[in-house]
């Protein structure tokens, strides 16, 4: 951990929350409500991020066209700054290990992404475009392989992003899963 | 690496090129983020700082060919090309006196077929209707081009905008200096020695100026940090800088139309790295209208302290088809950045405070802002 981070974080009093967790006892990991609310907003995601990378990795799991796990955590519809607040608080006080999804839809992959180093480690689809709009079954000519198509073109931009941050997309598609548990800012779920 | 940076900036040591790239390499983007906003915390608190103020383009019709440009226009007649006569601009303030605005930003197209008595008669226009308005305006490419196509010095240029009423000049045209991008997507217009030197000339005539930097479309990491060096160069020399302002490419209906728009991770990224290496400018902007609000909020815990201003009217994004606000109102700008929060501080273009709103614990999202997480399409800023 940098210096500045371990300041920032001993600033906020959230350095034993690292230690807690760390010796599994969640049971122990004591932050007021109200920190969420007003701490200051890079020590919760500094936080947050470090139990993510200690307890989950650097994998990001992208759920396109079916529900999630329905034992993930799902942070949606907030605007910018209290998106990042709920998707670290899951992460704080959430199960070791939990995932923690972003609804994209909902709140758009630009914030989506951003929430990823506040404690997410999941997105959930179905896929959009730039615009947040779904995107079209059309297919674009790539050079050297002939037609692909849009839904494949995302997928590889998504990948280029994540690894950008040094994160590592796994994909996932297909059979019906039942609703997730949904985390909303109001919600005191964990 | 950004342990052995925190060390060289706590010993209160300059940052070199290595440096820069390793910033924009790093993938400890909360470390970063941190060391951003301890930085403008030192400089600044928890102040952040906007204005009241007025976007005028005053025409579209440009003779140069930007790749990255959805606004320009070839020619006058083509559709959708447009040159306000001067009582149109000038209504654009009229409308506004009963809240004037303290600054009118004017940036515009290349076009070779207006005199150049037109921008002086405009300037003198605006300060006859508010004597107080602080006029912002013509791009150093504008000015650049004023000097060639007229055949004027530029500092005879500056001499004669000063005398109708010329105030400070915006940051666009800096786009990307370094050869390699800058002949590929701005070629025939000013070069960067050029803007440069146009900006050098401003400050000695005791103009201060901004400075921006158009990333996120075919630029490297280096290119970006050599851009940022010779800005930090030409501020080591005249200091006439006021803020630095990364302008997020946007692909939407421009020569470029093919690649990624830059993410906002990058843009949070660019904006903390360039408060840390632009040790010698005071602001470094978040400006709303490219960020879109929610990430501009982000960005005041990423090293920003400024998230510009109500731009009241605007028609670059706008005719683009943009669906973000054209403008905010002072009280949203207020409130969004107490959401943040930060303590909103209105300032008047040369950053002399002119209010101080409180710091105050507001709900985030309390505020309703129109089409918040909208995020608006770059397309010109000459
Ligand atoms: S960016 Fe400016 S100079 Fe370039 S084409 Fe557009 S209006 Fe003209």
């Amino acid at each position: 951990m940098h210096a500045i981070i371990r300041e920032i974080l001993d600033r906020a009093g959230l350095l034993a929350v690292l230690d807690a967790r760390a010796a599994g006892r969640v049971d122990l990991v004591r932050v007021p409500a109200a920190t969420f609310d007003r701490t200051d907003l890079l020590a919760l995601g500094a936080l947050a991020d470090l139990l993510r990378a200690r307890e989950v990795g650097d994998t990001v799991t992208v759920t396109w066209g079916r529900p999630c796990d329905p034992a993930a955590l799902v942070v949606r519809g907030e605007p910018g700054l209290a998106l990042l607040r709920a998707a670290a608080r899951a992460r704080i006080l959430g199960p070791i290990g939990a995932r923690i999804h972003v609804d994209v839809p909902t709140v758009g992959f630009e914030l989506a992404q951003v929430a990823l180093a506040f404690g997410a480690d999941a997105l959930v689809g179905p896929p959009v475009d730039r615009r947040g709009l779904p995107l079209a079954d059309g297919t674009v000519r790539v050079k050297g392989e002939g037609p692909v198509s849009l839904a494949t073109m995302k997928e590889r931009e998504i990948r280029r992003i994540l690894e950008a941050a040094g994160r590592v997309a796994v994909f996932e598609r297909g059979a019906d899963a039942t609703d997730p548990t949904v985390l909303r800012q109001e919600s005191h779920a964990v | 690496m950004l342990s052995e940076i925190v060390r060289k900036i706590d010993r209160g040591e300059r940052l070199d090129v290595a440096d820069g790239l390793a910033l924009f390499e790093t993938r400890d983007l909360l470390g970063l983020f941190a060391l951003a906003d301890r930085l403008k915390e030192a400089r600044h608190g928890d102040r952040v700082y906007f204005n009241r103020n007025l976007r005028v383009e005053v025409t579209n019709v440009c003779e140069a060919s930007c790749l990255f440009c959805s606004f320009a226009k070839l020619e006058e007649g083509h559709p959708g090309a447009r040159t306000l006569a001067l009582e149109e601009a000038w209504r654009e303030l009229e409308q506004r006196l009963d809240d004037p605005p303290t600054e009118i930003h004017i940036v515009n197209g290349l076009h070779p077929g207006l005199p150049f008595s037109y921008y002086e008669d405009l300037l003198r226009g605006f300060k006859r209707i508010a004597p107080e308005v602080h006029l912002k305006c013509f791009t150093a490419v504008e000015l650049h081009f004023f000097a060639r196509h007229y055949g004027m010095r530029h500092a005879e240029v500056l001499d004669r905008l000063v005398s109708a009423g010329l105030g400070s000049l915006p940051g666009g045209g800096a786009e990307i200096f370094h050869p390699e991008v800058r002949e590929r997507i701005c070629a025939d217009k000013a070069t960067a020695d050029e803007w440069l030197e146009v900006h050098r000339i401003a400050h000695r005539l005791g103009l201060r100026s901004n400075a921006t930097m158009l990333y996120g479309h075919i630029e490297t990491f280096a290119h970006r940090v050599d851009h940022l060096a010779r800005l930090r160069a030409l501020q080591d020399e005249t200091g006439g800088f006021q803020a630095f302002i990364p302008l997020a490419f946007h692909p939407d209906g421009n020569g470029m139309r093919n690649l990624p728009a830059p993410t906002a991770m990058d843009d949070l990224r660019t904006l903390a790295v360039s408060r840390l290496f632009l040790d010698s400018f005071d602001h470094v902007k978040a400006y709303w209208v490219s960020l879109g609000p929610d990430v501009a909020q982000i960005a005041l815990a990423c090293g920003a302290d400024d998230i510009d201003g109500t731009i009241v009217h605007e028609t670059i994004y706008s005719a683009a088809g943009s669906s973000s606000p054209s403008g905010l109102t002072k009280a949203e700008l207020v409130r969004l950045i107490q959401e943040a929060g930060r303590r909103p501080v209105e300032r008047d273009t040369l950053y002399r405070v002119l209010e101080e709103h409180p710091r105050v614990a507001v709900p985030e999202a309390s505020v309703k802002v129109r089409d918040r997480k909208a995020r608006r399409h770059l397309d010109v800023l000459v």
